[in-house]
Parts: C-alpha cells; structure tokens; sequence
C-alpha cells in the first residue's frame, strides 16, 4: 500500500456548515423598507434601518414565519418563546454596532436533514436555527470605501450543522439539497450569486477516532464551486500539517478563488465575545397555536422525497425525476401536466429536453412561459394519437409558447394536423415520381433506392405533415402495380 | 422651567430618576408612568429596559392630562401596551397607603419631616397609612448600574463616526481607528466610565457574575412589590433621601451620588408608575415625597397627589414662581 493512501486513510475531515439563508418577504425584518435585491444604492433604507438615534426595531411577522417554516422543515424542537439578543461587535456596514439576532432561545433547535450524499442518505445535525437582521454592504472603491444600506435589516436565517459532514463534495452535495429545499419551501430564492443564500464552513481534521480537531473557519463560500474547491483544498492543506507532526492553527480563512487557495483572514486568539444580552426593544416572540398552524401550512413535500415519489408513482427514470425536482415550478408543472392527462414519460421527456432547451433559448422560465401544464398535456395528447408528429409537436410547441396559443388551435389554423389520407398523399407522390424519370424507371426496374428519395420529397410538399407509416404504404405499392391494380378495380 | 413658570409643564426621560427629583428638588410633581405605558419612539436610548418618557408640571392635573394625552400603544414601539382607562375611582377613605419603614435606613432627617409631613395630611384626608416591609433595597442600585449601564454600552455603540458621532471630514484612517477617535472624542468621562462598565458586564464568563445576577435581582425586587401592592394601593416613600444640594458641588462623593437613587430607580427597575409630589419646604429648599402604584394605575397616583392638594395647597418654596407668573407679568 502506497504511503500516502495509509496517511489518508488515517485522517478524518469533520465539517460543519453556517447557512445564511435570506427570507423573502415583502419588507424587512425590524422595518417597512422593501427587501429587494439590486435596486440602487440607498434607496430601500429607512431611520429604522439605519439605526438613528430614537428608533426602535419592530418585528416583521412574515419573517418570523419564514423562520419557523424552515426550522420545522429542517426538523427542528420549534421554541415556543423565542428570544431576540444584541450581538455587539463593531463594522462599519452595521449602523448600530450591534445586530440584532438570537442566542440563548433561537427559533429551533436540535433538527436534522437528510441529503443524498454519494448515493447514501443520512441526516445531518441541524444545531441551530435563528432570525437575525442582515448588515450592510461595504464596497471598496480605490482609497474609499461607500456603503449600501439596502441589504440593512433583511431577514436572515442561520442554519448552523453539526460538523458531521467529511469531505468537500458531500458539503457540496448537501448544500445544493438545502438550496433546493429553501427554494420549495418558498422561503428563499436560493441565489448564491446575489447572496440569497451564503455559506461558511468550520473545517477540522484529525486522526480517525480522535474526535474533532483544531477548528478553520472558512468565510463566503459563495457558490458551489467554492464550497468544492475550498473544503477540498483545506482538507489537503490540514491534513498535511499533520502529517509532518504539525498543530492546525486555529483561525479564519478566505477562499481566494484567484490563487485556488484559503488564505489566513484573522487569527483568532479566542472565541470572539459578542456581548450578547437580550433585546430590551423587543419582547420575546411566544408563537400561539394559530401561528403553529399557520407553519404547518406552510410545509410543503421536500424535494428528496418528491423526487422518490415521482420515480415511484410515474415510472420516470432516475435522471428525469432529478431534473423535474432540481426547481419547485418544474416538479410543479409536470404533475399538473400528467393530472390534466399528459403522459407521464412524455412529460418528463419534453420537459427535459425540448422545453427546456426552447424557453433557454428565448430566456424564459417555465413558469413565465405560455406554455401551461394543460396545453403541453393536449400536445402530448396529439403526439401520442398520431395526430402529429414529433417533429410537428416541436413546432407546435414553438408557436404556443412564441404565439401565446393552445396547440389545438395551432394544429388546426397552421394546417398542421398529420396528412393519413391516402386520398391525398397518393397524387403527390404520384406527381413526384411522374416529375422525376430516373426515379420512375428505379421503380420499374424494381430499386429500391428511391423509397428514402420519394419520403423526402413527400414531406417536403406536405410540410413534415405526411403520416411516414402512409407514405411507406403508398411507395410500397409503387413496386406492385398489378395486385394494386386489381384492388383499385375492386373499390 | 416648570417651577419658573416658562412652561405649563415639561417632558422629559425617567431612566433612574431624571423626572422625579428635579421635580422634587423644585416643589413640582414629577411623574414616570408605568414601562410600556408611554411609546419610547423617538426617544434617543440610554437604558432601553429603564427609559420612560416622564412629565414635569405644576399640577397633578397639567400632569395627568399630559400623560393621558402621550399614553397608549404605539405599531413603532413593540414594548408599549394598551391598556383600558381604570374603572371609576375608588372611594378615597378606602384607599390604603403602605410606608415602607424597613428601607428608610439612612434617610436624612429633613426627608423624614416630609415623608411624616404628608403622611399627616393623607391621614386627615382620611386615608390609611400602615407600615408595609420591602425587604431590603440593598442590592436595588447595584443592580440598576449594571443593566443600565450594559444596555448603554450596546446604545452608545452607533456613535463611531460613520453615520453618527464625531467625525471632521472624511476620515483618512480605517475605519477601527476612526471609531476610536470618534469615540474618545465625542464622550464625556462619565459616559466613557459607564460604557466600559457595561462592557465588562457583559463579557462572556462575566455575565453569569454580573449581568444575570442583576436581572435575577431585579425580578426579586418586582416580586417584592408586586407582593407589597398585594396589601396596599399605593406606596409612599422619599423620592431622593437627602434635601436638594447647592449647584456644582453635591457634596456627595460619586458612590453616594449612585446610591441616592435609591428610591426613583428603583421604579425603573420593576416598571411601576411613581409621582414625586411636593412634600415640604424645609430651610428654603423644597423636598418632595414619591408615591408608587401597581403596574398601570397612575390613576391612584393622581388621585392621592389630588387629595393632598385639596388638604393643603403645595408648599412652594422662595423664588418658586409657578404656571402663571407670565401671564400675571403681562396682566
């Protein structure tokens, strides 16, 4: 066995992820400013959110809400008095020098949540989950620095694991399911690249067995990528600190996405102390059963057990039902599809395929598009009767979601219903073998090789509409004339 | 402003006692109505759990009338409440005064005059005085210094330079070192003393010893009057326990300064409404006494003040020129 194999083998990673999870909601969290992303600098913030001398903090119900939903998603022991705290530190991107978040009594606790991580599935410790007010936003200009207070007082939610996740693409693995799982819960847009949704990582290796070791800090992971490379990178640089006899500095790193390093941030000669003490500004919030109702409604099927459902109750493959509950519209719109009488397999197919690609192409969401779950149903209704091809279908599906129309209506005002008629094809192909003598003497001398010829031609003066099964029939009969013949003498 | 007449009355913040004994040092009433009572929106914070918008006047009236005008929920402040106004009145010879005799320790001999001054009027008013026993206040300021003072670390802390404090221009250094100019600049010695105060307080593995100490003392001392407001209506004792003191020097050292506020502070501390009323002018100076009620009922605090005035009209002292001196001026 190869040296390095036995060392890594002899070292265990132990991670635990800090998920920042910003709430939809209309307002902010302590105030009524709009809680958008992007809008221009300063333009959401309010006295309350910038923290004037003489303000006081009032408590965003609909925050509080989004909070406990996901704390009881994430199968947390939901508190039934929740306690909101002063957490002080100093940064200039906080106007009060103080952030109001939890400690003592946070919204839940003690939860789980399972990711298929690898293939396998087993929980990980959900330690805490808690409601604080997001800060500032700091931007470096030169020798200046500006502020942006418009993120000040969006509501935040931390989710703190317990580190039992051990490797970098399990932390990966998990964290796209907790992505996905905000985002059908509704509670987040799960967008990384805005910072909806952000990421630290608490790193330690040690030898197998021996528990946790010296705990790294690694600070905005902020896309998966980074969540990856980062956890990966500290992995390897930890683990060969110990193997050359060393000690893991405790600290805070930063992943430097330009050198594909951490980087050390601050050394941390202790905890940080935070001062935290409850917030006289706001009484404790004490949920009552309407409330618990409320969040129980709120719950929805998460999607690693929609996407066993779907594999279960329609027989998709694996891939696909991976892909139909990668978003919540998409899972969405594929069951009300296959209920308005879709075919289940063919839903799955075109949504995969054809209909993605297609609204890719035009910058469209599903849910943004023309196209309804009962109009694709009708399409698949037509594909399936042989009404029209796969070939018209794609075509129909263009024009409903360019045009704004039913495919019925499609097929029927753009003449694009499949040609079966006998009637109707014979004389083209006949005009078609008449206009070509090479090819009518092919056929008399009994050659096959016009057949793909004569389809062509067909289609192409049918516009795709010919029924291919038909027009074989009908070339067929090109090579018997006589028993053709005498079956036309019979009609 | 209220005692010289320039004003009918004037508010101003009670977070120890900053109503209640200046009114007493100038024969006014002084009122902090109950915590949550009045909206503290607005109100730039020193102690947010203490702080209570107060009013000065010349009578019980003006006072009354000012506090029902202010009093009532507010959507910006989630600790006011709403509360209905109290039933009718009740019959003053059936209202009972408790006199806390076991924590007038220390109490200056003047202060006693007072205390026994308007005990005498009540009395005649028919109203019964008894001896209540508070247990000890002892651990009442102490414990006032250290969730005052831990609540005004977290407060003072926006005063860094960046949006508020003190700041010449655009700051050339970082922004650590622009806080700490801002703030060693902008305050005073007595404020630098009470934000590090606050900040010890509340260091992690000091809490237990300090800051949780004094809330569960402060829930001792609530009970302690809750139980005592069991027995009587209201409480009557000094409002500060020496007799005003010359401008400039107190003649008090800093710790003695702290511990007279004693009896006010001791209101913020458990939320009830108390009103220092005028008590007697003794060698020219004005004492005043305080009378507190249970938890919204500044209305049996009015009530007293206003028998009391019935009785005998508020003793002022020389130079006291009262609500109406202008309007006499101008006449």
């Amino acid at each position: 066995m190869a040296p390095a194999a036995s060392f890594a083998a002899a070292y265990q990673p132990h991670i635990g992820l800090e998920i920042h999870v910003q709430l939809i909601t209309a307002s902010k969290v302590f105030c009524q400013c709009r809680n958008a992303f992007g809008d221009r600098p300063n333009e959401n913030v309010c006295p309350v959110c910038l923290g004037y001398p003489g303000i006081l903090p009032a408590l965003n119900s609909e925050a509080v809400l989004g909070a406990y939903v996901l704390a009881r998603a994430l199968g947390c022991t939901l508190s039934t008095r929740t306690v909101f705290e002063r957490k002080n530190y100093f940064y200039p991107d906080l106007p009060k020098n103080y952030q109001i978040s939890q400690f003592g009594a946070p919204v839940g606790r003690d939860g789980a949540f399972t990711a298929e991580i690898d293939g396998l599935r087993a929980p990980v410790g959900i330690r805490e989950v808690h409601l604080e007010e997001d800060a500032g936003k700091m931007i470096h200009a030169g020798d200046i620095s500006l502020l942006d207070y418009n993120r000040t007082g969006t509501p935040l939610v931390e989710v703190v694991t317990q580190p039992e996740l051990t490797s970098a693409t399990a932390a990966e693995q998990f964290l796209e399911e907790f992505r996905r799982t905000v985002r059908f819960l509704g509670v987040c847009d799960g967008n990384m690249e805005q910072g909806s949704l952000r990421c630290d990582a608490n790193v330690s290796v040690n030898r197998a067995g021996a528990g946790l070791g010296n705990k790294v800090e690694i600070k905005n992971l902020n896309s998966f990528k980074f969540v990856r490379n980062a956890l990966a990178f500290e992995i390897g640089r930890q683990t060969a600190i110990l193997e050359e006899g060393g000690a893991v500095r405790v600290e805070t790193r930063l992943w430097n996405e330009n050198r594909d390093c951490t980087e050390p941030m601050r050394v941390k000669e202790s905890e940080d102390d935070y001062r935290y003490f409850p917030e006289p500004d706001l009484p404790p919030f004490c949920p009552d059963e309407p409330f618990f109702a409320a969040v129980e409604e709120r719950l929805v099927e998460l999607p690693l057990a929609r996407r066993d459902r779907l594999r279960e109750q329609y027989a998709v493959t694996a891939q696909q039902a991976a892909f139909l509950t990668a978003e919540p519209d998409t899972a969405e719109f594929f069951e009300r599809t296959v209920a308005a009488g879709g075919d289940a397999s063919l839903a799955a197919r075109w949504l995969g395929a054809d209909i993605r690609g297609y609204l890719n192409q035009r910058r469209e969401t599903l849910a943004g598009s023309h196209l309804t779950p009962e109009r694709l149903a009708a399409l698949l209704a037509m594909l399936n009767s042989g009404a029209v091809s796969g070939k018209i279908a794609k075509q129909v599906l263009a024009k409903v979601i360019a045009e704004d129309r039913d495919p019925d209506a499609v097929v029927e005002e753009d003449g694009l219903r499949q040609v079966t008629d006998a009637g109707v094809l014979r004389p083209i192909l006949e005009r078609i073998v008449a206009d070509n003598p090479r090819v009518a003497a092919q056929i008399a001398a009994g050659e096959r090789k016009p057949a793909g010829f004569l389809m062509g031609q067909v289609m192409r003066h049918t516009a795709g509409r010919a029924h291919p099964d038909q027009v074989h029939a009908l070339i067929d009969a090109l090579y018997e004339p006589a028993q053709n013949g005498e079956s036309n003498d019979r009609d | 402003m209220v005692a010289a007449g320039l004003v009918p009355f004037a508010l101003g913040s009670d977070t120890g006692g900053s109503v209640r004994q200046p009114a007493s040092f100038c024969g006014v009433y002084g009122l902090k109505p109950t915590y949550g009572a009045v909206s503290r929106f607005g109100l730039v914070a020193y102690a947010s759990s203490l702080d209570v918008i107060g009013v000065t006047a010349a009578d019980a009236a003006t006072a009354r009338a000012a506090f029902e005008t202010m009093r009532g929920v507010d959507q910006f402040d989630q600790s006011s409440v709403d509360y209905p106004a109290p039933a009718a009145a009740a019959a003053s010879d059936r209202l009972v005064v408790g006199i806390p005799e076991d924590v007038l320790d220390g109490v200056d001999p003047a202060v006693r005059r007072a205390l026994q001054a308007v005990r005498g009027r009540l009395e005649e008013a028919g109203i019964r005085c008894v001896p209540v026993q508070l247990g000890s206040l002892e651990y009442v300021v102490p414990a006032y210094y250290v969730i005052a003072t831990a609540e005004a670390s977290a407060n003072l802390a926006r005063y860094d330079g960046v949006r508020y404090g003190v700041r010449d221009g655009y700051a050339s250094a970082d922004a650590e070192e622009m806080t700490i100019a801002a703030r060693s600049a902008g305050f005073g010695a007595e404020v630098k003393l009470r934000i590090l105060v606050g900040t010890y307080v509340l260091r992690s593995g000091f809490q237990e010893q300090y800051y949780q100490r004094a809330q569960r003392i402060r829930t001792l001392i609530r009970r302690s009057f809750e139980h005592a407001f069991g027995e009587v209506d209201l409480l009557l004792m000094p409002t500060f326990p020496v007799p005003p003191f010359a401008r400039g020097d107190a003649g008090l050292d800093a710790f003695q300064q702290k511990q007279g506020d004693l009896f006010t502070c001791t209101a913020n501390l458990t939320g009830h409404p108390a009103l220092s009323v005028p008590g007697i002018v003794d060698g020219g100076l004005p004492i005043g006494v305080q009378f507190m009620a249970p938890y919204f009922r500044e209305d049996l605090l009015f009530q007293a003040a206003a028998l009391l005035a019935a009785q005998t009209e508020a003793p002022r002292p020389p130079g006291y020129l009262g609500p109406h001196s202008l309007l006499a001026e101008d006449g």
